[in-house]
């Protein structure tokens, strides 16, 4: 037998410095790119400081000589520099003033330089003429908008949808259509996230109601669920037939939980039999706080009996999420007053209105303060 | 006014300024509540996302101290979900602004919350 030599100690030691020297390099990386980006911002700042008081000016809306805007419009020292910061301040005001920044970005050749940057290799670049076009909001640009839902990257599909919304219903129904297909997963990558598909095609307003009807029954179901979150949303009734069927049969359950949500907006009496039978304790329990949410907002005695019954269910959250959609109504408040006066209610059923009971309360005295 | 936006701290700068009013600004909520506090304005306009100290954090602390009762605060902020509404005038905010917004609606509202509270 031989002594090991005390090499993995040595190893080990090199592999410490070795790493040490890996974090100092990455600190320094961090560093050196964070004064870059300072000095760059700087020297933004100081080449658009001539032009600071009129682009102030145009986005607060005093302009009314419309000076500023001319001088805006004309300098061609400032470049994209002067672009980017009409297009940043265009992002947060309205009214006359965006109006106003969209006729400066017009007269700078914004619309032409955008388009071209849509086949840039960047996917910055596209992002940034994607969003650059939509804050123009004009539905001439819906093509090219909708073009940038195919787009290879994630994040441009994602300024795409959003553009899109922007323009509002003008946008029209084939865009609507298109926002919905991009809901769809891709070559592996995830589709345009559910949350901003639904905030567009809400935007787009009725325009959107013929491909939300078609997108309850597509093969996706991230499409299924967008378009039935949507459809309760923006209230479209001619979706109600497919939306029960939906909530009650969807193999995927975020779906029947979308579909029963939206039921409790654009559900008619003859609904409230079918969701209350989606509070049957087979049924998922993500479903069942669904039909008990749907029944709160469609009222009435069978959604207030159906609901009272379950406030003593196993299921604690169940029984909260159905005292709370009772104390909606003055019927369902009623129902949950007497269920706390009764001593034969079983304990559950009395907790869970319990807390809901005291929220209420707190409510009518702070009414009362004012 | 506080925002840590420059151009929308600007803005408002600006078109309150230009509207007759002495406008005090600040880029952060800490600066904010110092600021209140050292001489309570007649309305503060506050964004909400602030590093350091959030504009309901900064409201809050307003609305317990008795000596700056009378102080008018109006939110604006990009926080426009119903919830976000709902705590904005449960911390006790006089007023709730949405971004993207328009700074002559902006100065409709501040010009009614003073000659109403006077």
């Amino acid at each position: 037998m031989t002594d090991q030599p005390p090499v993995s100690l040595a190893f080990l030691d090199e592999v410490l410095v070795g790493v040490l020297v890996l974090c100092v390099v990455l600190a320094l990386v961090v560093v050196l790119s964070r004064i870059r980006i300072a000095r760059r911002r700087e020297t933004v700042k100081q080449r658009l400081a001539p032009l600071r008081h009129d682009l102030l000016a145009v986005g607060a809306g005093e302009d009314e000589s419309g000076q500023a805007r001319s001088r805006l419009a004309q300098d061609r020292e400032a470049g994209t520099d002067l672009d980017r910061a009409v297009v940043d301040l265009l992002t947060k005001v309205r009214g006359t003033p965006a109006d106003d920044l969209v006729s400066v970005l017009r007269e700078r050749d914004a619309v032409a330089k955008a388009r071209r940057a849509l086949g840039s290799r960047s996917s910055v670049k596209r992002a940034r003429a994607t969003r650059t076009l939509g804050l123009l909001r004009d539905p001439a640009l819906t093509l090219d908008l909708v073009r940038m839902l195919d787009d290879r990257s994630g994040e441009v599909r994602i300024v795409a949808a959003r553009s899109v919304g922007a323009l509002g219903p003008e946008a029209g129904p084939s865009a609507a259509a298109s926002v919905l297909r991009a809901v769809r997963s891709r070559r592996s990558a995830p589709g345009v996230p559910a949350t901003v598909a639904m905030g567009t095609l809400t935007q787009l307003g009725v325009q959107s109601e013929p491909a939300v009807a078609l997108g309850l029954t597509d093969e996706d179901a991230g499409v299924r669920n967008v378009a039935a979150a949507v459809a309760g949303h923006s209230l479209f009734l001619s979706c109600t037939p497919r939306l029960t069927e939906l909530a009650a049969h969807d193999p995927d359950r975020m779906v029947r939980v979308s579909a029963t949500e939206a039921l409790g907006s654009v559900g008619r009496p003859a609904d409230v039999e079918p969701i209350a039978r989606l509070l049957a304790p087979h049924e998922p329990p993500a479903v069942r706080r669904a039909a008990a949410r749907a029944l709160g907002e469609l009222g009435g005695q069978m959604a207030v009996d159906a609901m009272v019954r379950v406030l003593a269910d196993d299921d604690r959250s169940l029984a909260v999420t159905s005292a709370t959609a009772l104390s909606q109504s003055e019927h369902g408040r009623s129902a949950i007053r007497a269920v706390s006066l009764d001593d034969d209610a079983a304990p559950t059923a009395r907790s869970a209105v319990a807390g809901v009971l005291q929220m209420l309360d707190l409510r009518d005295t702070g009414r009362g303060a004012r | 006014m506080a925002d840590d936006d420059d151009d929308i701290r600007d803005l408002v700068e600006l078109k309150l300024t230009q509207s007759g009013y002495t406008v005090r600004a600040c880029a952060n909520g800490v600066e904010a509540l110092d600021e209140i506090r050292r001489d309570p304005p007649t309305l503060a306009v506050l964004d909400v996302m602030m590093p350091g100290l959030s504009g309901i954090d900064v409201l809050r602390e307003v609305r317990a101290d008795e000596a700056l009762k009378g102080v008018l605060v109006v939110l604006l902020t990009a926080r426009s979900r119903d919830t976000d509404v709902d705590m904005g005038f449960s911390t006790g905010a006089d007023d709730y602004l949405i971004k993207p917004f328009s700074p002559r609606e902006l100065v409709h509202r501040v010009s009614a919350l003073v000659s109403r509270s006077q």
